[in-house]
């Protein structure tokens, strides 16, 4: 049988400590996390689609990347091929979905392909286009005018009428960045992902036809 | 006192050896006194180089006359005109040609006569003109010396010719051209060795052919008495089997049917929707294989973040995390 009196005299003691721990939080630190990070994005500068139903539908597929490339933190290479990330700067999100983004907007304008993506899973398409990035990764070179920013990008085109593989080209570029500082490292990496999304436009638009005609 | 016959004598014998002096003169000049004479001009076609007054003039290769003058013709610079005689008895006809011949290579030239057809008439001097003319013939053997420096200059350039043919490098070719046609002579002949080997091998490959024909004969009077003995037994069972698989179908075919929208709608929507599904949960189940492959490696790096190195743009140096 319990004692009620003696349990609600050891209640008020308990409630006490707990409140002057409490109190006591705003002392305990896990250390100092610095200044906030530097956020920074892939923007495809060109035209929105424009809304119609007409032209080959394909679905963009979610781009893996290589080994230590998707997080939101920008990657660096070593000339001794130490990797790392850049301090202070990042993504502002996962690097897949940015390339994602970028590769569905720059091919949608210049095509004229209804190009969908993430929320596009229940619309029949014609094509599928996997993209693979090898590298979209910062390289300082011995002086600031050396540095340069690398973007290699496989992309894969599959037929699903009859999973017939189109075609499967890489598209690589180097650009110089101009200027010190991270802008200057960010501006380059749009420059070299504007001109690589150029070149698989171009590429894009001579296989469309080849989506259609295996149906 | 002076004999008178001793001077008649003297005188005698003078005169007696005067008359010796000139028919010895005679004698040594050939001089033929009864001879009759015809004159005639033959015009030749350049050059008569070798050809000198007396020289002769041969009729079928007897001498009947000689040379007597040899000028340009007066009408055509490009002729020479050459004045014969010719003893009269010659019958120079019409239609009779005149040919200049050399005697040996000495480089002396002769003029040979040919006679015209027969019971052609005696030829005679045309209209205005002095003395009859004889046809000329151009002559082979002048022809052969006019052309002959050509001719010394072809052969030169055949003899360079020949010479570059026969350099090394083509002597060397024509070598190894012969090799190769000595090795493929070799290779022929051992073709030959091989093809009969070859044929040997047919022959073997023949008689294992008739042997597995003859098991294969076997093997189908085997089969004819199988089926002779089991046959009904087994298309017995082979028509039961169609029958069943055929009502299987049927029942197959009846589900389908009640179900035709519902598959339909499956086949064209959800299918292709499932797939893409699958899609995103391999993505998913990759997203999770990562982050399991973090905290395998780095359980703390969930809390405070990961201690990687990083690389400072300020100071273009690497910054390692502290711990």
């Amino acid at each position: 049988m319990t004692q009620p009196v003696k349990s609600s005299g050891l209640a008020a003691p308990l409630l006490t400590a707990t409140l002057l721990l409490s109190a006591c939080g705003p002392l305990i630190s896990f250390g100092d996390d610095g200044p906030s990070d530097t956020v920074y994005t892939l923007r495809y500068e060109g035209a929105y689609a424009a809304d119609s139903t007409q032209g080959t539908v394909v679905f963009v597929d979610e781009p893996t990347l290589a080994e230590g490339l998707n997080s939101d933190k920008v990657a660096v290479t070593l000339e001794s091929g130490q990797r790392m990330t850049l301090e202070g700067v990042r993504w502002s999100a996962q690097l897949s979905d940015l390339v994602r983004d970028y590769v569905t907007r720059s091919l949608g304008d210049g095509s004229g392909a209804q190009m969908v993506s993430a929320g596009g899973l229940d619309i029949r398409t014609s094509c599928r286009l996997g993209v693979k990035v090898w590298a979209l990764e910062y390289r300082p070179g011995s002086r600031a005018g050396d540095d340069i920013v690398d973007v290699a990008m496989e992309v894969s085109l599959v037929r699903l009428s009859d999973s017939q593989l189109l075609s499967k080209p890489t598209f690589t570029q180097s650009v110089t960045v101009n200027g010190q500082g991270d802008a200057a490292v960010m501006a380059a990496f749009n420059q070299a992902m504007r001109s690589a999304s150029g070149e698989m436009t171009r590429w894009f638009k001579e296989q469309l036809a080849s989506c259609s005609t295996g149906s | 006192m002076e004999t008178r016959a001793s001077h008649i004598l003297v005188g005698s014998f003078v005169l007696a050896f005067m008359a010796g002096l000139i028919a010895f003169a005679i004698w040594i000049a050939k001089v033929d006194l009864d001879a009759e004479y015809r004159e005639y001009d033959i015009y030749f076609d350049g050059t008569v180089s070798g050809l000198y007054k007396r020289s002769v003039v041969y009729y079928l290769g007897i001498p009947v006359g000689d040379v007597r003058d040899i000028t340009v013709a007066p009408n055509d610079t490009q002729k020479v005109r050459v004045h014969v005689r010719l003893r009269d008895e010659v019958p120079v006809t019409e239609g009779a040609t005149a040919r200049l011949e050399f005697q040996g290579l000495t480089g002396v030239a002769y003029i040979e006569l040919k006679g015209g057809p027969k019971g052609a008439k005696r030829l005679q001097p045309a209209a205005g003109q002095e003395y009859p003319v004889i046809n000329a013939e151009a002559s082979p053997l002048l022809e052969f010396y006019e052309s002959a420096p050509n001719l010394v200059n072809e052969a030169i350039r055949a003899v360079v010719q020949v010479q570059r043919l026969l350099s090394n490098e083509n002597i060397q070719k024509v070598a190894s051209i012969l090799d190769n046609a000595d090795r493929m002579t070799g290779n022929m002949a051992r073709g030959t060795e091989d093809i009969d080997a070859l044929v040997a091998e047919a022959r073997n490959v023949l008689v294992k052919v008739t042997e597995t024909a003859d098991k294969l004969t076997r093997l189908a009077d085997n089969g004819n008495q199988l089926l002779e003995r089991d046959g009904d037994r087994l298309v017995n069972e082979a028509v039961e089997a169609l029958d069943a698989a055929q009502a299987l179908l049927a029942r197959i075919d009846g589900v389908v049917a009640a179900n035709e929208g519902d598959i339909r709608q499956f086949v064209s929507g959800s299918l292709p929707e499932a797939a893409r599904m699958i899609m995103d949960l391999r993505t998913t189940a990759r997203s999770l294989s990562r982050l399991v492959t973090k905290i395998e490696r780095d359980p703390a790096a969930l809390l405070v973040g990961p201690n990687d190195a990083t690389y400072d743009l300020q100071t273009r140096k690497v910054k390692e995390k502290e711990q």
